[in-house]
């Protein structure tokens, strides 16, 4: 798979651009997809994430011509397709569960579509041959698909759905029944595949690392609306909301309050400058670190100190769970919030019910609204 | 990556010999429960349907069990003369229209009906079943009195009511053949670009397929003996075949009347047959992909 092709590939560089324009969904009386604004451009890769029920898969299938929106339009490269059928949008979906069709053997499978589209024989068998091949699974043609494992299957689907060259592939959960490993492998395949072909791919999933380490840019999902957009970088660092945060992975967050004349105040200790402009109005806030951007210190037994723009706390540990290079730490302020820090393995007690410091910098600090 | 793949496969169950897997038991000399219902039904219904097979060979007049030799007069009787071959071809006719019939409108319903759950599936469901739950008279005579009102009588009369009777047969079979049908797979054939009448021939037909035939063979067997409704829809002019030996019965007992039913029962019993292993076949398939 990753070892450079012999076979001539054409690259598609008709990669389309999507758009959804104040798009909603209902099934009777939930709303299930709200006033959706999406723009994907051309060749791109973006992820739709989101927790269970959030309309990730009801967007995709709105995309693909499966469900038509309630209000609202899609449009390919600026022209409107919302009312066109999804055989007549040339676009390429890989489901969860493959869904390959059991009464076709692996070839006849991969030639489908090509079937649908009338390419004569012996260009068809080329082409199902070189997309097999791009999957990794030359001369499977004549296999049973009952006969191919999980993976096996997936790459099979995934063939399926790039042998006709589509301006734009969508994938559900490609890997969502994959075991670990195998989701890691298949990720770097996609990924290498969406490289090669230079075509637009919206993949939908619910693990934030896949979401963050795939995609050019991440959207999130929350209820049938995008709660935050931007590459994997901005939304995991400069999350725009609690949610947001909470959602693509662990963090430590306490809760403060922004006063009037730039101040900012954390429990039990004297309000000092805010060194940055928040934008946010005078009233609660939350403090947001990632864990690698905080430093975990054997205790020093001082009370807890906001000087300039540094705070050291010390904090109580709940639990910690040793991952490889680094341990994961949880953690209590003695006002109660919790979260989550990693340190490097060696030097820290983190026993339960131990006692570490933290040293946090306010200028890697994120700053949330309070949720209501 | 092809490395694990390679081996990934030489694990899969290619081998359909091997050792049966846990949950179906080996099978075993022993007899089985099943045996005696069995052997029952045998006793009770298929013995005494055989019998008419020795009765239509015997020479006499009268009939007669055993037989008192060998002549196949009377299935020459049956073959030439109007009344019986008229009848046979009519009864053809009415099965093979309600075939066609039933299938055009049960397999639609059936897939309809088994591959996605929807608002008032049950209650459509219900509906589709009556005319097997009610009892035939009442539907006989219940039919009788709609058709005359608009005169579908005879030959168009007797093959609407009989594709009424035989359309549940296939909307059930072709349901729990369409069971088997992941509704993603009708998404995925439209997104690779089948338009909705191809994904029908090329994913709906194939994956039903089995279920569809036997709703018809079905279909052709409800239709072939029936006779209830049909006492009540025939005209004088347009008689099927169990209606003509019902006829036949009031009047005058001979061994023709054995030779009709012997190949009624060869017909009936080489459809039921076909239905069977065409059943069979597909349980078959459906553990090989399972
Ligand atoms: N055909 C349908 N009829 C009624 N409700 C539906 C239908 N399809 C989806 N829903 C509802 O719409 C909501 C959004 O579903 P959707 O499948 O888009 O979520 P998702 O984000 O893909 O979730 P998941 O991560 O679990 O796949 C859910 O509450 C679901 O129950
Ligand atoms: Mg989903």
């Amino acid at each position: 798979m990753v070892q450079p092709e012999r076979t001539a590939e054409t690259p598609t560089t008709r990669a389309v651009g999507v758009s959804l324009r104040s798009v909603s969904k209902s099934y009777g009386a939930t709303a299930v997809v709200r006033d959706l604004d999406l723009e994907v451009a051309p060749g791109e890769f973006v992820s739709m994430l989101g927790p269970s029920g959030s309309g990730k898969t009801t967007t995709l299938k709105m995309i693909a011509g499966f469900e038509q929106p309630g209000a609202g339009s899609v449009h390919f490269d600026g022209r409107d397709v919302t009312d066109l059928p999804p055989e007549r949008r040339d676009v390429g979906v890989v489901f969860q569960n493959y869904s390959l069709f059991p009464h076709l053997d692996v070839g006849a499978n991969v030639a489908f579509p090509l079937r649908m589209r009338r390419v004569p024989g012996q260009e068809r068998a080329e082409r199902v041959q070189r997309a097999l091949e791009m999957v990794d699974l030359g001369g499977y043609e004549r296999r049973r698909v009952a006969q191919l494992s999980g993976g096996q299957q997936q790459r099979v689907a995934i063939a399926r759905a790039i042998v006709f060259e589509p301006r734009l592939l969508l994938m559900d959960e490609p890997l969502g029944a994959l075991d670990r490993r195998l989701r890691e492998a298949m990720q770097l395949e996609i990924k290498s595949l969406h490289e090669r072909l230079g075509v637009t791919v919206v993949y939908v999933t619910h693990d934030q690392e896949e979401a963050l380490t795939m995609s050019d840019r991440v959207v999130l999902f929350r209820d049938g609306a995008i709660e935050q957009h931007g590459s994997p970088r901005e939304v995991y660092e400069r999350p725009s909301t609690a949610f947001a945060a909470d959602f693509l992975g662990d963090s430590l967050s306490i809760s403060a309050r922004l006063l009037p004349g730039g101040l900012l105040e954390v429990p039990g200790l004297p309000a000092q400058r805010f060194p940055l402009g928040t934008g946010m109005p005078v009233g609660p806030v939350r403090l947001m670190w990632r864990p690698h951007a905080v430093e975990v210190t054997a205790p020093s037994g001082l009370p807890a100190e906001f000087s300039a723009d540094r705070l050291r706390i010390p904090v109580e540990v709940l639990a910690g769970g040793y991952a490889g290079d680094v341990t994961r730490l949880r953690v209590r302020f003695a006002w109660g919030d919790e979260g989550v820090v990693a340190t490097p393995s060696r030097g820290i007690d983190h026993r339960r019910g131990s006692s570490v410091d933290l040293h946090l910098s306010l200028a890697s600090a994120v700053l949330l609204p309070v949720q209501s | 990556m092809s490395a694990p793949a390679r081996s990934d496969l030489a694990a899969a169950p290619a081998d359909p010999v091997g050792p049966p897997p846990p949950g179906r038991p080996a099978r075993r000399r022993r007899l089985r429960p099943g045996a005696l219902p069995v052997a029952v039904i045998v006793i009770l219904l298929v013995l005494p349907s055989l019998i008419v097979v020795p009765m239509s060979v015997s020479p006499g007049e009268i009939l007669r069990f055993p037989p008192d030799g060998f002549s196949l007069d009377w299935y020459r009787t049956l073959f030439t003369e109007p009344q019986w071959t008229s009848a046979m071809l009519n009864s053809l006719q009415v099965a093979l229209a309600t075939t066609v019939l039933a299938v055009l409108i049960g397999a639609p319903a059936g897939l309809a009906l088994g591959i996605r759950e929807w608002r008032g599936r049950g209650l459509l469901l219900g509906l589709v079943l009556t005319p097997v739950v009610a009892p035939p008279v009442v539907v006989a005579i219940g039919m009788y009195t709609t058709y005359a009102q608009v005169e579908l009588i005879g030959r168009w009369g007797l093959i609407a009511a009989h594709t009424v009777l035989a359309v549940p047969f296939v909307v059930v079979t072709v349901m729990s053949a369409a069971r088997q049908i992941d509704p993603t797979w009708l998404d995925a054939a439209r997104s690779l670009g089948a338009s909705p009448l191809r994904v029908a021939l090329t994913v709906l037909v194939p994956l039903a397929g089995k279920g569809i035939a036997s709703g018809a063979l079905f279909a052709f067997i409800t239709s072939w003996d029936e006779v209830v409704v049909s006492l009540y829809l025939t005209d004088p002019g347009f008689k099927t075949l169990p209606v003509q030996m019902w006829n036949q019965l009031r009047e005058r007992v001979d061994p023709t009347v054995a030779a009709v039913a012997s190949v009624m029962l060869l017909i009936t019993t080489s459809a039921m047959v076909a239905a069977l292993v065409i059943g069979w076949r597909r349980d078959g398939a459906a553990r090989e992909n399972g």
